[in-house]
């Protein structure tokens, strides 16, 4: 092959080839591992993200659909995720001083032009079409070896990277072509590298893009050049100067802070050192500028190309050499995707399960604020483009050219879940969220439990603070607890905006200038997105009408705003038709809160479609109701009313199951009106009322509504040969047949010994209000101490219904549902697994197999030392969770007892090994609203949680001090107190809305949580 | 397999002999002959057996029944409490017959005792809504009682605290007295399940609409 090049680069056949080289650098060199479909969507990424200014990350598209291959050495029996089960595939390499500019390492990557696989393997990676002897510069040193080191044989085959620079927990690795210096492996003199000759013509192909400022290899008549050997400085020591600051960076401030806010990163070369391979990233414009490549920790025996080892690449040029700063940037981001893999993935049935994009892009572009305080350029796309998913599962849209708001939605979302309810506690929050073995939405929500609320709670205030982004009130106490704004983004510091080249508020959907006769309009909003629609314009007694698609669950916020008074903000009250009404008070010019914000949002997953919404804003003040008599139920009152008066009788025109007509009104006051409608049938309808009031205003208002039909109730008795259904009084309260037919089907369920016929039992609305009684024939003699159940077939196995009793020679039970019943004796005891599996916050799980009639929660008892602990039974995985926060890292023997639902009991001893990570679990007040008391409550996990000094104080709605008292450890690391609801001097406080304020002080550390509660008596 | 289907299927299928029944024919088969008992008892036992029949029959929702069992009861010699509650049975048997305002005058009678009447009483003066006296009436009638005190005797008329404290929120605020209103639909709203979709859960969304409550 040399022997072959070498003619080729001399004389005319040089000319000829030139076009060759020149489409090489656009067309991949070798084929890609990465699909074509998935390489397209990345260069289109790349190129959108080069227009828009969003950063884009490639491991989003590279780890899409890992290979589902069974992982090595996570078959361990009660493995419960990645962390520290994956590692030991190869043996380490642990580098020393010594191999300094000598070891070369192969390296497989995407990094070729259009993505294409590159590797520094100096052609030896199996299967791959190298060949040892020609591809790595030993071979042959004649004249034109250094052809090697440019690939002109368009292979993609280079020489190995050489190792350049150890750092205390990294390696840094460069291929010979950007060194000034060869590696002592290929030249021990240590001559220079190779210079690429102009006649190539090669170009840096991510300048492709770039126009007039493409940029050469070597010089060229008439171009611009930069010679790969010199990108990292002219000379060894300058070059090696340039990698110990970014090895600096890593060692000192990216390892350790990553590590403290989302855990450790996987080992599977059993070296403790993360390779970064600083190479050229070829997607065309230089956008990528990293990525970490979850094929690596596997194995080569699964996938060939396997790099086996903890590796970060990271783009060389135009990123590490025109901003190192982004290059330090997009380290920490894809280190935070390594230590991701390892602590949030799971392994389901042998195969990974991955966390929702939105999820781990949200901490990735977390870890690049903690990095340098500073945020992602993907944030101005989410502030321009608010009605962005933010809980945005598909892979269609991270693969898309355009999820740079999406990206900006996920980083906003994550950091205000971090200063909220992370707080001084923020890498232990984070932690934890990056552990839980749950995904998406239900991790969230995971997180959020102690904190007394949900995702859904949450997302409506995020949407609410990306608007509004104040935390102070006009005298600088807090605004609603913070929640409304970012404490990170002060009112009168513009330094610290939220945004890079935009900034919060998110732009308006619309605005609207409000005429006295006011506006009805609509649009619509996509799921866990927000719509902003500002108004203006006019005043008076502003009624806010809302109606939302009823397929999916909107809330309506309305900000209210003025120059001189506090924000506030209020929700239209939205029935289950996604339909209401507010009224605002002294709206407008003229008034305190002269303009409004209506944020409509959606928070549910729905389809993904945009949802349909109408509003409108008018002056009318005309409410409507409609609502059953309490007593007679089937007769509706339908009330009209106006805060003014009315000038004559208002007018209601109703239609209700398609038929419509007009009712007529009677006074109770002149503001208030009422009619009757009495009922045949349930169903839905809709209300429309006119009216006009004192001043001459016409009123308007429509209201859509839904009733219930109520017959009158039954009783009997059902009787056939096969079986008895026996109605008391009150069970049934639709109208409809009650039907009860000899099965066809005729199941054997494991656990289960069916003792009768199976019976199909159809009731009107396929429910009833109270139990009603099956008897079925036994189908043998059997005894009557038998434990025997009620269930019903179905396809996920025997649904249990109550247990049943046998009397003479049939079975007898309560059923409420419609179903194919059967009567079945279950003799067979629920089965322990012997394991225990502790999570970091002191709950162990402990697997609970019962094939029969299944495990009775109310049966189990967990004891720890003879000590009950607290325990519940997740139907959903099978395991009874015992709760062992607060108690001391150790090994604890528990005991457990269980039964089924027939009586069936099992005792077992089981270990747990606890190693759990101190910190509050929770801080709750409770009851609210009280009544006579409020208990006060705050906990800790961990070995620490014992030694906590804890005090509370409780403020009235203006913050004035009402009372204050420490919290007494009760055990378990929970602290309490109780408020008998009276001030400091000891008078019962008044009805009302009150704070109250945690303090603690545990293990070094500080905690302030603050918790609203009511009191009414 | 079947897990839920619906009579239809099941009839459609005609593999099997079925049998269907109409519920609302329970009552009339039950009752033939049911209520007779002889002569020579004692009359007081007789207009108490009828208004056993009468309540029985409201509880399964045979009013016409009822009506006559307790119209027959009236027409015996009773006591002061029979009379109270032969009234009182006579007014929810043909109020929930959907003749809510004639059964006004037999609530008027029994509200002189019985708090199940004054309840039936003040609900048909409401569903009445003739004058504001209606209102302020039933906001009387119920307010005296007062709705903590309500303890209903028979299951059959699905009356609850909740429910009476609902009813009274709507006197007082017919009435034009908003802020007993207010504490009676908090009142309700609290005793009243976690249900989404009540009665009361519906009457307290309707104060929100109506400004009647925060």
């Amino acid at each position: 092959m040399k022997q072959t090049k070498r003619r080729l680069l001399g004389g005319t056949a040089l000319i000829a080839l030139l076009g060759l080289f020149l489409a090489a650098a656009t067309e991949p060199a070798a084929a890609s591992p990465i699909n074509a479909s998935i390489r397209s969507a990345a260069m289109a990424q790349a190129k959108a993200a080069k227009k828009s200014g969003g950063e884009a990350c490639l491991s989003a598209l590279l780890n899409h659909n890992l290979p589902a291959v069974q992982v090595q050495g996570l078959r361990t029996p009660g493995f419960q995720g990645v962390v520290g089960n994956i590692s030991r595939i190869v043996g380490g390499r642990n580098y020393t001083a010594a191999d300094l500019d000598l070891a070369e390492v192969p390296f497989y990557t995407v990094n070729g032009p259009g993505l294409s696989a590159l590797l520094h393997d100096g052609g030896e990676w199996p299967g791959t079409g190298g060949d040892t002897a020609k591809d790595d510069g030993r071979a042959s040193f004649g004249t034109d070896w250094a052809g090697e080191f440019y690939d002109l044989d368009k292979n993609g085959h280079y020489p190995k990277a050489v190792l350049r620079y150890i750092g205390s927990h990294c390696y840094i690795f460069v291929p010979p072509m950007f060194f000034p210096t060869l590696p002592r492996g290929i030249s021990s003199t240590e001559d220079t590298t190779p210079a690429p000759d102009s006649a190539w013509g090669l170009y840096w192909p991510d300048t492709a893009g770039w126009g007039s400022d493409m940029l050469y290899f070597a010089p060229a008549t008439g171009a611009k050049s930069l010679d790969p050997r010199f990108v990292l400085g002219s000379d060894k020591n300058s070059a090696r100067s340039s990698l110990k600051a970014f090895a600096d960076e890593f060692d000192s401030v990216i390892y350790p802070k990553m590590r403290e806010y989302f855990g450790s990163e996987p080992d599977v070369d059993q070296d403790s050192k993360v390779f970064i391979l600083l190479d050229d990233i070829r997607d065309g414009v230089g956008s990528f500028r990293g990525y970490f490549w979850a094929v690596n920790e596997f194995p080569r025996t699964q996938i060939p190309y396997s790099n086996e080892k903890e590796l970060l690449h990271i783009d060389l040029f135009p990123t590490f050499l025109t901003e190192p700063k982004q290059a330090y940037r997009t380290t920490a981001h894809e280190f935070v995707h390594m230590i991701h893999f390892n602590e949030g993935t799971q392994v389901v049935n042998g195969t990974l399960q991955e966390e929702e994009r939105w999820l781990e892009e949200g901490f990735t572009q977390y870890g690049q604020y903690v990095y340098d305080k500073s945020h992602t350029t993907n944030i101005d796309e989410f502030i321009k483009k608010p009605d962005t998913i933010l809980v945005e599962p598909r892979t269609s849209v991270w693969l898309g050219s355009s999820p740079f708001a999406n990206y900006g939605a996920s980083y906003l979302f994550m950091f205000y879940l971090a200063e909220k309810y992370g707080g001084a506690n923020g890498p232990n929050f984070i932690r934890n969220l990056v552990r839980d073995k749950a995904v998406g939405v239900t991790s969230v929500n995971n997180a959020l439990l102690g904190y007394g609320t949900t995702m859904e709670n949450v997302f409506a205030d995020f949407a609410i603070a990306n608007f509004l982004d104040k935390t102070r009130k006009l005298d600088m106490s807090t605004l609603n607890d913070g929640k409304w704004g970012y404490n990170n983004d002060n009112d009168y510091d513009t330094t610290n905006n939220m945004g890079v080249n935009q900034t919060l508020p998110v732009k308006y959907s619309e605005r609207v200038i409000l005429s006295p006769a006011g506006t009805v309009r609509s649009s619509n909003v996509k799921p866990w997105a927000a719509d902003y629609i500002g108004i203006s314009g006019s005043s008076g007694n502003l009624n806010i009408g809302f109606d939302g698609d009823d397929t999916t669950l909107f809330k309506a916020a309305v900000i209210k705003r003025g120059e001189d008074i506090d924000p506030s903000v209020e929700y239209v009250y939205l029935n289950e038709k996604q339909a209401g009404n507010l009224i605002i008070q002294n709206y407008g010019v003229g008034n305190p809160y002269d303009n409004l914000v209506l944020v409509p949002m959606i928070t549910a997953a729905g389809n993904y479609e945009p949802m349909n919404y109408v509003f409108s804003g008018t002056f009318s003040d005309l409410k409507v109701a409609v609502f059953p008599n309490p007593v007679y139920e089937n007769n509706l009152h339908i009330i009209v009313r106006t805060s003014g008066k009315f000038a004559s009788t208002p007018r209601l025109q109703m239609t209700y199951n398609s038929q419509q007509g007009y009712l007529t009104m009677t006074a109770i006051s002149d503001s208030t009106y009422i009619t009757n409608y009495t009922l045949k049938e349930s169903g839905e309808g809709t209300v429309e009322a006119y009216g006009t009031n004192s001043n001459g205003q016409i009123l308007t208002n429509t209201l859509k509504f839904s009733a219930v039909y109520y017959p009158a109730k039954s009783q009997g008795l059902l009787t056939a040969s096969y079986g008895r259904v026996n109605v008391p009084s009150g069970a049934l309260r639709k109208a409809g047949y009650l039907v009860v037919a000899n099965s066809t089907e005729q199941h054997s369920y494991a656990g289960l010994t069916r003792i009768t016929p199976m019976l199909d039992v159809a009731l009107p609305g396929d429910a009833t209000d109270a139990p009603v009684t099956v008897n079925l024939p036994l189908s043998g003699p059997w005894a009557e101490t038998l434990p025997v159940g009620l269930f019903a077939a179905s396809d996920k196995g025997p649904q249990w219904l109550g247990r049943a009793g046998l009397v003479g020679s049939e079975a007898s039970g309560l059923i409420s549902r419609s179903g194919t019943i059967f009567a079945a004796a279950d003799r067979v005891a629920p089965v322990i697994a012997g394991e225990a599996v502790a999570d970091a916050n002191g709950q162990v799980s402990i697997g609970i197999g019962d094939a029969g009639s299944g495990v009775d929660p109310d049966s189990i008892v967990v004891r720890c030392g003879g000590e009950r602990v607290m325990a519940r039974w997740d139907a959903a995985s099978g395991k009874l969770v015992a709760n062992l926060s607060g108690r001391l890292d150790g090994r604890y023997d528990l005991d457990i007892e269980v039964s089924d639902r027939l009586g069936n009991a099992a005792k077992a001893s089981v270990s747990a090994d606890l190693a759990g990570v101190f910190g509050m679990s929770q801080a709750i007040v409770y009851p609210s609203p009280a009544k006579t008391f409020a208990m006060l409550r705050m906990s800790f996990r961990g070995g620490a949680a014992v030694g906590a000094q804890l005090q509370a104080r409780i403020y009235d709605a203006s913050g004035d001090d009402v009372w204050e008292t420490p919290l007494v450890h009760k055990g378990g690391g929970v602290y309490e107190a109780r408020w008998e609801l009276r001030n400091r001097r000891g008078k019962p406080v008044s009805n009302g809305t009150y704070f109250v304020e945690f303090e603690a002080e545990a293990n070094g550390e500080t905690w302030t949580e603050r918790r609203k509660m009511a009191v009414l008596r | 397999m079947m897990t839920r289907k619906t009579g239809n299927q099941i009839m459609n299928k005609g593999k099997l002999a079925i049998l269907l029944l109409v519920l609302m024919t329970f009552p009339m088969i039950q009752n033939c002959g049911g209520s007779d008992n002889g002569g020579g008892t004692a009359d007081a036992v007789v207009a108490q057996q009828l208004i056993n029949d009468g309540w029985a029959n409201v509880e399964t929702g045979a009013y016409l029944t009822a009506e006559s069992s307790f119209k027959q009861a009236i027409a015996e010699p009773l006591t002061d409490a029979q009379r109270i509650e032969a009234y009182n049975g006579l007014g929810w048997a043909v109020s929930k017959n959907d003749r809510i305002l004639e059964a006004i005058p037999f609530f008027e009678i029994a509200a002189q005792s019985s708090m199940e009447a004054k309840v039936g009483l003040a609900a048909a003066l409401i569903f009445r809504h003739q004058t504001t006296d209606d209102y302020r009436r039933a906001a009387e009638l119920l307010g005296n009682m007062p709705p903590e005190k309500f303890v209903g005797q028979h299951g059959g008329l699905a009356l609850s605290t909740a429910k009476v404290h609902a009813l009274t929120a709507l006197a007082y605020a017919f009435a034009g007295e908003p802020e007993e209103a207010k504490r009676h639909i908090n009142k309700a709203a609290a005793a009243d399940s976690m249900m989404v979709g009540t009665t009361v859960d519906r009457i307290d969304d309707a104060f929100r609409l109506l400004g009647w409550n925060e």
